[in-house]
């Protein structure tokens, strides 16, 4: 009995501390709104493989894949400002 | 009822096992074994789990300087900047920022609203943020700004704790492990030991019951147990000998003692039986008494013999000068020779100091003397010298003239009642060396029997005692 009562406990305390938990907004279509944003104003001297790259993210950040779309965008941008 | 008695035996038992040397040196070798395992452990945790969290540490410390130079440089837009810069290139996805002003509000980075664990300035912290709605583990920092402005710096740990959770589970493995080998091995020393010191507790066991001439089995490895039991057979020996040595005492006792108490026994059955009158029957009491003086003196002399050899006097050893023992002894046997026409020659330092006891070494010197002065013609010389050798050493030479003793007779001259053949005709005991030989051992030394002239029809004999000076 005392573990079945432990876990009355410490189930909605455990859900509680999730909920409370700070959230990271940086998977969010505006932040995929924000990186596109940002190639494009570098896109004028980007090669063209990195275009197809950040267009590739935009894409997918359409399409609802966000994450998969920021990476590819994130990637993008990084070899960008190394070419620079 | 018999219940309670079972358990106390078993309880017993277990406190005679847990007692035991067997038992002790296994939980010993158990203990240092899983230290061992312990820091083995720690230097592996060390060097994974904990260089990962230092590198995370450190990567985090190195952000938030380069943000505070930002700040310092351009205040809120460059911090801004720098935090945006820094979000847009972090392909793994693992950065946090949160840059918030005096008055709560949200400025810069990717988190919503700041952690509660990170309220204090300055601060690292674990905390949980949620990614895609789940909670994952968080490293942050708390940096304070100017004008109240206070920046979040951190990184997602999910890595570093999946390492660590994987790291634990396979030491807690290792470690269960280790223990089952400790305690096997333990069993396995504890049974070795008992096994080696079975067969020397039985030969304690059987020579207890009386049976004194078993021995401790030696084994070929000739290890520490086999030195022990090398000793233990020395020893056994030694009592042995000391044994049948006691027996031919009690024999030589018997057989010496029983001629004199009978002769007194006799003269005194005459007397009463065929004194004329009441001087004849003094005189002959006067006789026995003399002779139960004599008798008497064997057991004082067996006394002192016993009292050196257990080393009891050792107790009372003190410093004296051997010199003025020498002299002594040499001023009444001097006379004594004299008396028979000898001549006494004598040599020594003026100062020969040691520690030890005066009355036992004048006894030894006194007995040498004795026996000298016994054995040498009318004419001849006795020679008494006396050195110190060696440091801590101390040497007194008694030569005679006398008829000497055979190598064979040599041997067997410290011996209680021991007399060779020609001298079994003059007065004595056969006490006299063995007493001198019980001095030189309380004294840590020895005595050695020699010629005094080697090749000689009356080769004499050359008594060396040697004593060391210190207790």
């Amino acid at each position: 009995m005392p573990w079945v009562l432990a876990l009355l406990v410490f189930l909605p305390t455990a859900a509680f501390a999730q909920q409370a938990a700070p959230r990271l907004i940086s998977d969010s279509p505006e932040y995929c709104a924000e990186l596109s944003g940002r190639f494009s104003a570098l896109s004028a001297e980007a090669p063209a493989h990195l275009r197809l790259l950040a267009d590739e993210g935009r894409q997918l950040c359409a399409e609802g894949q966000t994450r998969s779309g920021i990476a590819k965008l994130r990637r993008a941008l990084k070899e960008a400002q190394r070419g620079e | 009822m018999a219940a309670p008695a079972e358990d106390r035996d078993g309880w017993r038992d277990i406190r005679a096992y847990l007692k035991s040397a067997g038992f002790r040196f296994a939980a010993l070798f158990a203990v240092l074994f899983l230290a061992a395992i312990l820091g083995f452990a720690l230097m592996l945790w060390w060097g994974t789990a904990g260089t990962l969290s230092r590198q995370l540490d450190d990567a985090i410390r190195a952000d938030a300087i380069g943000l505070q130079e930002a700040w310092r440089g351009g205040g809120t837009a460059a911090a801004r900047d720098a935090i945006g810069g820094r979000l847009a290139v972090d392909i793994d996805d693992h950065a946090i920022y949160l840059l918030m002003d005096g008055a709560g509000n949200r400025l810069a980075g990717n988190l919503d609203r700041w952690p509660g664990a990170a309220e204090a300035p300055g601060s690292w912290s674990g905390d949980m943020v949620r990614r895609d709605g789940v909670a994952v583990p968080a490293r942050v920092y708390h940096l304070p700004l100017d004008q109240g402005h206070r920046l979040l710096i951190g990184r997602d740990a999910t890595d570093r704790e999946k390492l660590r959770s994987l790291l634990s589970e396979a030491l807690l493995w290792s470690f269960a492990v280790a223990v089952a080998f400790a305690l096997a091995g333990a069993a396995a020393l504890r049974r070795a030991l008992a096994d080696r010191l079975r067969a020397a507790a039985a030969t304690a066991g059987a020579i207890a019951a009386g049976d004194l001439s078993r021995r401790v089995p030696l084994s070929t490895q000739r290890d520490e147990f086999d030195q022990l039991g090398e000793s233990m057979n020395a020893m056994l020996d030694r009592i042995d000998q000391l044994m049948i040595g006691i027996k031919g005492v009690s024999d030589s006792i018997a057989h010496d003692l029983r001629t004199p108490i009978a002769r007194a026994r006799m003269r005194l059955e005459h007397a009463l039986l065929t004194a004329p009158d009441e001087e004849s029957l003094r005189a002959a009491i006067e006789t026995t008494v003399a002779d139960l003086d004599g008798i008497s003196r064997v057991f004082q002399a067996l006394l002192r013999i016993a009292e050196a050899e257990a080393g009891a006097r050792r107790a009372a050893f003190a410093s004296f000068d051997l010199a003025t023992v020498l002299t002594d002894a040499a001023e009444v046997y001097g006379a004594l020779a004299e008396e028979r026409g000898q001549q006494l020659e004598t040599s020594w330092p003026e100062k020969l100091t040691m520690m030890g006891d005066r009355d036992m070494v004048l006894q030894a010197i006194a007995n040498l003397l004795d026996n000298a002065v016994k054995f040498t013609p009318e004419g001849g010389t006795i020679r008494l010298r006396a050195s110190a050798p060696a440091r801590g050493k101390r040497e007194i030479i008694v030569r005679d003239e006398g008829p000497g003793l055979a190598a064979e007779d040599r041997a067997r001259a410290g011996e209680r009642f021991f007399r060779a053949d020609p001298s079994r005709a003059l007065p004595g005991s056969g006490l006299g060396l063995s007493l001198v030989k019980a001095v030189a051992a309380l004294h840590g030394g020895e005595l050695r029997l020699g010629d005094g002239q080697a090749g000689a029809a009356r080769p004499g004999l050359e008594a060396r005692l040697i004593l060391s000076s210190r207790a």
